[in-house]
């Protein structure tokens, strides 16, 4: 345990240093992906047109998708470019050689770039505060810590079921097609370009069964008030649920990979 | 507690997909797959005692890295018996990664854009190993590769040779006992390839630790290997001493003469067969049993000013390897 966490600091250390370098890239990235929210938000308050569209105003369209913007930061997850590059160039043997589980090393960037967006934006919500309500949500300490538990459960799930998905690249080379592939289902099915109760019924219906509503939809309805009551308990256990999925899935997929890519050579 | 290499008829088989070039083969592959089985690696068998140098030769694609890596657990073996320091590689166990590296000299295990020391920490982190000895060891690093001025240099901005000697320390750090080195000295000028292997020498004397190498550059294999592996299409040609694969593979040395007058072509083939002559440099193929018969003849009987006899270049004897094999 103690060297886990060593081995966490230090690598996280280490990506800091690397983010350091790319510090132009990284601003770039994260003002890049304030725009998809903000687009959508233009689009959305334009078709409301001062009125409300199901049920939500333009204040409420204001407030879902400052959610979806913070929220889609803390849950990014880019592994499958990383890995599939790795695999490619045969760089992932060198971490395989080494005595520590490469996923340590890749979580430790994940948390870097997080923990440099979550902090950058709790302080723009911050500032923000005194100059519009629209950004007003509970301060009760048991709803933020409701929040704070759906958000990371969240990107635990996000980041497990990208972490699945670059496991395939053991095993086909069109790894990044089924990626993109599931982004794009994501995009609707997570709450992305409209709330949740904007879609179709029957597929609102499958919101159980697919993992998309759980890494996104599910914590900015938590955050805008939509979901409340049981109905919240009841949704942290479903993402409990895929959780613990992903993480059961990654540890079956990583030693199979090993196995698959031990036998092909890298 | 040291335990060497055991290797006990190791083979790798490895499946390819095979197409036709063209869009019908591409089409066709499309629905019926056509796989063949490659022999990468076909029942060797040796032994390293710790301690050992060990030189891996033997052209590309005769099946070197497959076996290193096979060695170091990144492959699976398809069949044989393989003990690496106790340990069954592919088993991955972290106690076994502690008492291995791997370096290879076309991958680099440094993180590209800070400098070389930061991984060094990772590594240090990684490996479980105590602040004192880290000291230590990185202290000794430094001196013997003269590593001091790029310690704060991005790792980008090295030479090839600059990055070569971070990449050692690095897969060093942790003191493993066991090391396999695929083409270390790959790209590096005669300098840094002088330096590099001074440095494995030293290693291997002050850890007492076991050294498989690969390498193109004979220089390297004549410089550390007291013992050669050869291997080609998968199957060990030879091993033993450098000095007797000499012998038993290049039947002959080579007398170098200067002459002091010049002497027919036809007479001078009477002493073997001529490699080169441009008057008044001759060399001849003296037969290894007689060569002391052949010399007194020459000496005796031509003009000569200037005698030597050597055994033929390293590159040539295991060109013969090769070539013997193939025929």
């Amino acid at each position: 345990m103690k060297t886990l966490w060593r081995v966490y600091a230090r690598s996280m250390k280490v990506h800091w240093a690397i983010l350091l370098e790319y510090r132009g890239d990284t601003l770039f990235y994260m003002i890049g992906s304030f725009i998809y929210p903000l687009v959508t938000l233009a689009v959305w308050l334009a078709i409301s047109a001062g009125g409300e569209v199901g049920g939500y105003g333009q204040r409420d369209f204001i407030l879902y998708f400052l959610a979806v913007l913070f929220v889609a930061r803390l849950n990014g997850a880019w592994d499958t470019w990383e890995i599939e590059t790795m695999m490619r160039e045969g760089t992932l043997s060198s971490y395989l050689l080494r005595p520590s589980a490469f996923i340590h090393w890749r979580i430790a960037e994940n948390l870097v770039y997080k923990l440099l967006y979550g902090v950058l934006m709790l302080a723009a919500w911050m500032i923000a505060w005194p100059f519009t309500d629209v950004v007003h949500i509970s301060l009760d300490p048991g709803f933020l810590a409701v929040v704070i538990v759906a958000i990371l459960l969240a990107s635990v799930i996000a980041y497990m079921f990208q972490y699945c998905l670059a496991m395939l690249g053991f095993w086909t080379t069109r790894m990044l097609a089924i990626v993109n592939l599931m982004e794009a289902v994501g995009l609707f099915l997570s709450g992305r370009i409209a709330p949740y109760s904007f879609l179709p019924d029957w597929v609102q219906a499958t919101q159980s069964f697919t993992p998309f509503y759980w890494l996104l939809g599910f914590p900015v309805d938590v955050i805008t008030g939509r979901v409340s009551g049981p109905a919240v308990w009841s949704g942290l256990g479903l993402q409990v649920f895929w959780a613990v999925l992903f993480i059961a899935l990654y540890f079956v997929l990583w030693h199979r990979g090993l196995r698959k890519y031990s036998a092909v050579g890298g | 507690m040291q335990n060497g290499i055991h290797v006990e008829h190791l083979s790798k088989h490895f499946k390819v997909h095979e197409r036709e070039a063209g869009m019908g083969g591409a089409w066709r592959s499309l629905f019926r797959r056509q796989f063949r089985t490659v022999t990468a690696v076909d029942e060797i068998s040796f032994h390293i005692e710790p301690g050992e140098i060990v030189g891996f030769l033997g052209p590309n694609g005769a099946g070197k890295t497959t076996t290193m890596k096979m060695l170091s657990g990144l492959l699976h073996p398809t069949s044989g018996e393989l003990l690496v320091g106790g340990y069954k590689p592919f088993q991955q166990k972290a106690a076994f990664k502690k008492r291995i590296t791997l370096v290879m000299g076309q991958k680099s295990q440094l993180i590209w854009d800070i400098p070389a020391m930061e991984t060094f920490l990772v590594n240090q982190a990684i490996y479980e190993i105590p602040d004192a000895q880290f000291k230590e060891t990185v202290g000794e690093l430094i001196d013997l590769l003269e590593l001091e001025p790029l310690l704060k240099k991005p790792v980008r901005n090295l030479s090839l040779g600059e990055r070569m000697k971070c990449e050692l320390a690095a897969s060093l750090l942790h003191r493993p006992e066991i090391i396999f080195l695929d083409e270390p000295t790959i790209g590096l000028d005669v300098n840094m390839q002088e330096t590099v292997r001074r440095f494995i020498k030293a290693y291997n004397e002050r850890f007492n630790a076991t050294v498989l190498l690969t390498s193109h550059y004979m220089a390297d294999v004549t410089a550390l290997c007291k013992r050669v592996i050869i291997i080609n299409h998968g199957k060990i040609l030879f091993d033993g001493d450098l000095a007797a694969l000499v012998q038993n593979l290049a039947p002959y040395k080579v007398a170098k003469l200067t002459l002091s007058a010049p002497v027919e072509r036809e007479h001078l083939q009477t002493y073997g067969e001529i490699l080169h002559v441009e008057y008044p440099e001759v060399s001849v193929k003296l037969p290894r049993a007689d060569v002391s018969g052949a010399s007194a003849k020459i000496l005796a009987e031509l003009p000569v000013q200037d005698f030597t006899v050597e055994d033929p270049p390293m590159e040539d004897v295991i060109g013969l390897a090769f070539a013997g094999e193939s025929a």
